[in-house]
């Protein structure tokens, strides 16, 4: 045997790991395109010299923020990668890091660490796997700004009762508690339901004294399945079967999602949104899960919020996103220890007419229970109509 | 209660695209399937949409970890492509788009943040050199009882390779284990052809002198045969 062949046997065993399995160096690249996206791209792209974040290091260096050696000393591109891999192991879940602030000598990559230890957890999730007439169960906590809102004399700079200027009367707003229990056909053909239960109506400091609650709290919705003559393109959206066929790996899930948009807000705005829709009461494949987190660090623009409590009183960390639209930051919440995805919820990061002060949880979603079933309930339907599955053509 | 709030999220139904979208994430060939452009179109379509990048990435990381993970071991080669595709994004507006595919460009960048674990390389070499069990190779359980103890010749040339230059061990681990040309690993390590070749015979005679003569036999490190 010569010395090549020898050479080309040694070690061949040894075999290369799979992209979607590199996710500690995937994690570490989509973290800077991330941060690229934000700022600017043609003029980092230009060579190695990127005086910005060298001066931006050192601003942050004089206000004593703690930042890793190797980013005062790099000015290559080598050390400036051991730098943000040494930031990625240190970054501390509890950092409130400005995420779009690169330029401004803030650390970007406490979003990316919060998303890729949530990647991560939602990867080495173990999961039911729901046969497609079996049924997904989701039980969830929920509360929303409920009430009639509206205090038209109250500016929008000083929407408490108490501000000056304001109107004496508090806003007739308050936050409504429901439970919600889903029953969601996996293959998206059959009927599924969804059971709301009204808990409670929460006064609010701002807010009017709610009234009680009057009628039957409950309410079941019956949730027609897809009718499968409509359907050529694919199992129906929403549905599980629908989600195992989204491709999984971050950069093609990203195209996907940019190119479906469901919704007209602008794209990044419109991404996160759609990100949200697809965790939100649903079995999500724990790879797709993944790919969902990884696809969010790259959205340009979201932020950290070290303490974020969701709709069942769980204290978590989330990433958020403002929405210029609606005045409130998009957050998704997970536990801050084990990055299992807690929920979401939707907080005003600035006063708004009618709603309140900054910081009012106006939409927040806890989830409790995820699981597969064979059998919807047995409800009496407070809808009108029938119960239709998919029905046969 | 408004039917809009209460129905699941899904039901609304999600046109597909008739015409792509804004360039951000119309990349050539995007959709479904891996983008059907080259190397060198992404990469400088990512210099004004660096998520053209990640592509890249899903192209190659798994060629790159292999030939990492086959010099010093899977946990490390991690780090290297992680570090390797990093330095390849910020130097993506510098790539020579002559060449369409990146992988010589990669193997380069790769080889060079190899070198800085040189010491580990090395240390790795001489243990299968001394005792015949490869560090390298992850073996069940980790027990070392069920691994496979390496034939003379492999520590014969597992000490060789522990003692090639940098250079060139670089350049004849990037032929024999990245499978790139001549051609390729002068462009990967930016030395002319004639530099990969003679780099290359030195490296292969000090290899087959280790295996004719046994090195592992006259070596001063005892061994355990």
């Amino acid at each position: 045997m010569n010395d090549l062949q020898e050479l080309t046997e040694m070690r061949a065993e040894v075999t290369g790991r799979r992209p979607a399995d590199l996710h500690r160096a995937r994690s570490l690249l989509l973290a800077e395109i991330s941060a690229e996206g934000r700022a600017g791209p043609a003029r980092r792209a230009a060579g190695a010299r990127r005086p910005g974040r060298i001066a931006g290091n050192r601003r942050a260096e004089r206000h004593g923020r703690i930042w890793p050696r190797a980013a005062l000393a790099g000015t290559t591109a080598v050390a400036a990668a051991a730098a943000i891999t040494a930031a990625l192991l240190a970054g501390s879940p509890g950092h409130p890091a400005r995420s779009g602030g690169r330029a401004g000598g803030a650390p970007v990559l406490t979003v990316a660490y919060v998303l890729g230890r949530a990647a991560s957890a939602a990867a080495a999730a173990h999961q039911p796997l729901p046969r497609p007439d079996q049924f997904v169960y989701v039980s969830s906590v929920d509360t929303e700004l409920g009430g009639s809102g509206g205090d038209v004399t109250c500016p929008a700079s000083a929407p408490t009762a108490t501000s000056a200027g304001c109107h004496a009367e508090p806003l007739q707003v308050w936050l409504t508690v429901h439970d919600r229990r889903i029953w969601l056909s996996a293959s998206g053909y059959r009927a599924g339901v969804l059971q709301t239960v009204e808990r409670r109506l929460e006064k609010l400091p701002w807010g009017a004294t709610p009234p009680p609650l009057t009628g039957n709290p409950m309410q079941w919705m019956p949730l027609p399945g897809a009718s499968s003559c409509l359907n050529l393109g694919g199992p129906p959206r929403g549905s599980y079967a629908f989600l195992v066929t989204l491709p999984t790996a971050a950069p093609q899930l990203r195209t996907w999602i940019y190119w479906h948009k469901n919704g007209g807000q602008p794209t990044d705005q419109q991404a996160w949104t759609d990100i949200g829709d697809l965790l939100r009461e649903m079995l999500v494949p724990p790879k797709l899960a993944a790919g969902l987190f990884q696809v969010a660090a790259t959205i340009p623009g979201a932020t950290v919020v070290p303490h974020a409590a969701d709709a069942a009183g769980r204290s978590g960390i989330a990433v958020a996103r403002y929405d210029p639209a609606s005045g409130a930051n998009a957050e998704l919440i997970f536990d801050p220890h084990t990055y299992k995805f807690l929920g979401e919820r939707s907080v005003l990061a600035k006063p708004v007419r009618g709603e309140g002060p900054a910081g009012t949880v106006i939409e927040s979603t806890a989830q409790l229970q995820v699981s597969v079933v064979s059998q919807l309930p047995r409800y009496t339907s407070s809808a009108q109509g029938a119960v239709t599955g998919g029905g046969t053509c | 209660m408004d039917e809009s709030e209460i129905l699941p999220r899904g039901d609304t139904p999600r046109d597909p695209p008739t015409a792509p979208p804004r360039a951000s994430a119309s990349w050539p060939g995007a959709g479904r399937g891996e983008s059907r452009a080259d190397d060198a179109t992404l990469i400088a379509l990512s210099v004004t949409d660096p998520e053209a990048f990640a592509v890249i990435f899903d192209r190659h990381a798994t060629e790159i970890h292999r030939y990492a993970a086959r010099r010093l071991g899977d946990a490390i080669a991690e780090d290297v492509v992680g570090e390797t595709f990093l330095v390849a994004f910020r130097r993506r507006g510098r790539y020579d788009p002559a060449y369409p595919s990146a992988r010589p460009w990669l193997y380069g960048i790769a080889t060079n943040m190899i070198s800085r674990h040189r010491q580990a390389e090395v240390r790795f070499y001489r243990a299968l050199a001394r005792t015949g069990v490869d560090p390298v190779i992850e073996s069940p359980a980790d027990d070392v009882v069920a691994r496979v103890t390496a034939a003379g010749e492999r520590r014969s040339l597992a000490a060789a390779l522990a003692r090639l230059s940098v250079a060139d061990r670089n350049t004849l681990l990037l032929v024999a284990w990245g499978e790139v040309s001549y051609g390729e690993a002068a462009s990967a390590l930016r030395v002319p052809v004639g530099t990969v070749r003679s780099r290359l015979n030195r490296a292969r005679r000090k290899a087959r002198e280790a295996l004719d003569g046994g090195l592992i036999h006259s070596a001063e490190e005892p061994d355990h045969e």
